[in-house]
């Protein structure tokens, strides 16, 4: 917890009394978020708190498009988790490693948005995979770079929707990492393939133009929704 | 939301010290009223001015500007070897590193539209005599080794470049909305190079990521204080911090004031995993000197 000070510290806030509310937040602000979501008639009503249900993506603002990539995380990790139990197609060690790693970097995504959002936080959700082929390492993988490349799509979507730069920062330094992803998981499928725009049209890519993908937050979720066994509640589209 | 006015009003709730010794009810209240701005309170200490640069000129059109000249920086290593330097390229490589050029021609194309769009004058055009891409070796367009390790550095800083640009460029949607989808394109640009660099599987680089990381050894240990996967000390600065403020080197596993690094008890997520996970931006100020010193010739430096 000392460290943690420290490091928030270094954000360039030295006030002993910000020290103490960051404590305060870190500390106690879980513990509050796991009472509160079990109270119901204290949730949040649009003017004054700011209490998520668990369920609950709201538009009004930045902190919807959070929970939406903060839900995308989450499907990265059940689905990493998912590939992590195929032992036997045949992965060749490099492989193996790096969708390990894969895998954690999507759970620090996850446990990051969980501990930001803190009480603003969708909860734990829950997925399985429907209509995806898990019998051969090409049609996984190209499961895989699909759910990275929606990852992608949803980060640019929320970024030109992002009006708190902080936010804006923390999207981008995932984004980023998602697309490096979908990058190593598309040259395992088909060498060469990583910088084929006109392959990713179906997250509206833009091969002419050399542009990445990107759809809307909202078009992000439904593209997840036949994962999720959990129903959200979208508010304030 | 003013993070400092944000931290003001938590300061004095009703007349309530925000103190740990609170009772739990009184507590709770606390975050009840004012739960989203304390959740949400601890942001990257990245505040556009706060780095106390005068601005004479827009930040939009500097950033702009900063990412056409990365523009012209990396177009040109891989066109004067497409179109110079036939052997170069193994046949296996060149449909990519044809591909990766003309992506990037597009967006010196996309950038030049978007610096104009918010009233800047585009950079004039940087020719290849603008940069000198032999730090690493002279062999830079006769050796593959060295050309793949010299586009890792400058995709690396590329990523970074444009990742700082973002922030300068909000509240103009129509250079933002291209910048942003060129972002992205920068990394798979930078994965596809690394990859190729870790295909030739050659010393210090047998364990390179896809993703920015820590040095690896060819055994695969990982040395989780050294930020610089390339290897040339020369070009630390590419994956070094800003300043001692931000901290924010390569290797960092802050974010958002939450540590990373075991998060929430997840101890697998090791200081070389939380650090994968995010990577870092570098302000504009920093890239701009980055750019000039490591990579601009005297005539074309920025300014």
């Amino acid at each position: 917890m000392e460290r943690d000070l420290q490091e928030a510290q270094n954000y360039n806030i030295v006030d002993k009394s910000l020290r103490r509310r960051q404590f305060l937040i870190y500390s106690g602000l879980t513990a509050a978020a796991a009472t509160l979501a079990a109270c119901k008639k204290d949730a949040a009503t649009a003017n004054t708190v700011y209490v998520n249900d668990g369920l609950t993506i709201d538009f009004k603002d930045d902190v919807g498009l959070l929970n939406t990539l903060y839900a995308c995380c989450q499907l990265q990790v059940a689905f990493c988790n998912r590939l992590a139990e195929l032992t036997t197609l045949g992965w060749t060690t490099v492989q193996v490693t790096y969708l390990n790693e894969i895998r954690l970097h999507e759970l620090a995504h996850s446990e990051f948005f969980k501990s930001f959002l803190g009480i603003t936080a969708l909860s734990s959700l829950s997925f399985d995979f429907p209509g995806i082929d898990f019998s051969s390492r090409e049609t996984t993988l190209t499961a895989a770079a699909n759910f990275q490349n929606l990852a992608v799509a949803a980060s640019n979507g929320i970024l030109a929707r992002c009006t708190e730069r902080g936010y804006l920062v923390i999207v981008a330094q995932i984004a980023t990492v998602e697309a490096r992803h979908a990058a190593w998981l598309q040259e395992q499928i088909a060498a060469g393939s990583s910088s084929d725009l006109g392959a990713l049209q179906a997250w509206d890519a833009d091969a002419q133009r050399s542009l990445d993908v990107a759809v809307t937050p909202e078009k992000a979720l439904e593209l997840m929704k036949p994962y999720m066994k959990t129903e959200l509640k979208i508010v304030n589209k | 939301m003013n993070i400092f006015k944000a931290f003001a009003s938590l300061e004095h709730v009703g007349g309530m010290d925000m103190e740990y010794t609170s009772s739990r009810r009184e507590l709770m209240a606390q975050f009840l009223k004012y739960g989203r701005k304390a959740g949400l309170a601890v942001l990257p200490a990245f505040l556009g001015k706060a780095y106390g640069q005068t601005a004479t000129v827009d930040p939009a059109i500097e950033a702009l500007n900063l990412s056409l000249a990365n523009g012209y920086l990396q177009f040109h290593l891989y066109n004067n070897a497409i179109e110079n330097f036939s052997k170069l390229i193994p046949d296996a490589m060149k449909p990519s590193i044809i591909r990766l050029r003309d992506q990037k021609q597009s967006h010196i194309n996309m950038l030049i539209k978007a610096v104009e769009s918010v009233g800047g004058t585009p950079l004039s055009a940087m020719p290849y005599s603008a940069f000198n891409y032999a730090r690493i070796s002279a062999n830079v367009n006769t050796d593959l080794n060295i050309f793949l390790r010299t586009a890792m550095l400058i995709e690396d800083l590329g990523v970074r470049t444009c990742k700082g640009a973002l922030p300068e460029v909000m509240g103009h949607a129509e250079a933002l909305a291209p910048l942003i989808r060129i972002h992205t394109v920068l990394a798979r640009h930078a994965a596809y190079i690394r990859i190729s660099i870790n295909g030739l599987q050659i010393s210090n680089f047998k364990q390179l990521r896809p993703w920015q990381s820590n040095r690896r050894t060819d055994a695969g240990v990982v040395d989780d204080t050294n930020y610089n996967d390339s290897t040339v000390g020369a070009y630390s600065t590419i994956y070094y911090r800003d300043n001692a403020t931000l901290q924010n080197a390569e290797n960092k596993t802050t974010q958002g004031g939450v540590q990373i690094r075991g998060i929430n008890g997840v101890t697998e997520i090791t200081a070389t995993a939380a650090a994968e996970a995010f990577d870092e931006y570098l302000l504009p100020v920093t890239a701009k000197g980055v750019a000039n010193n490591l990579f601009i010739n005297t005539g074309f430096k920025l300014s």
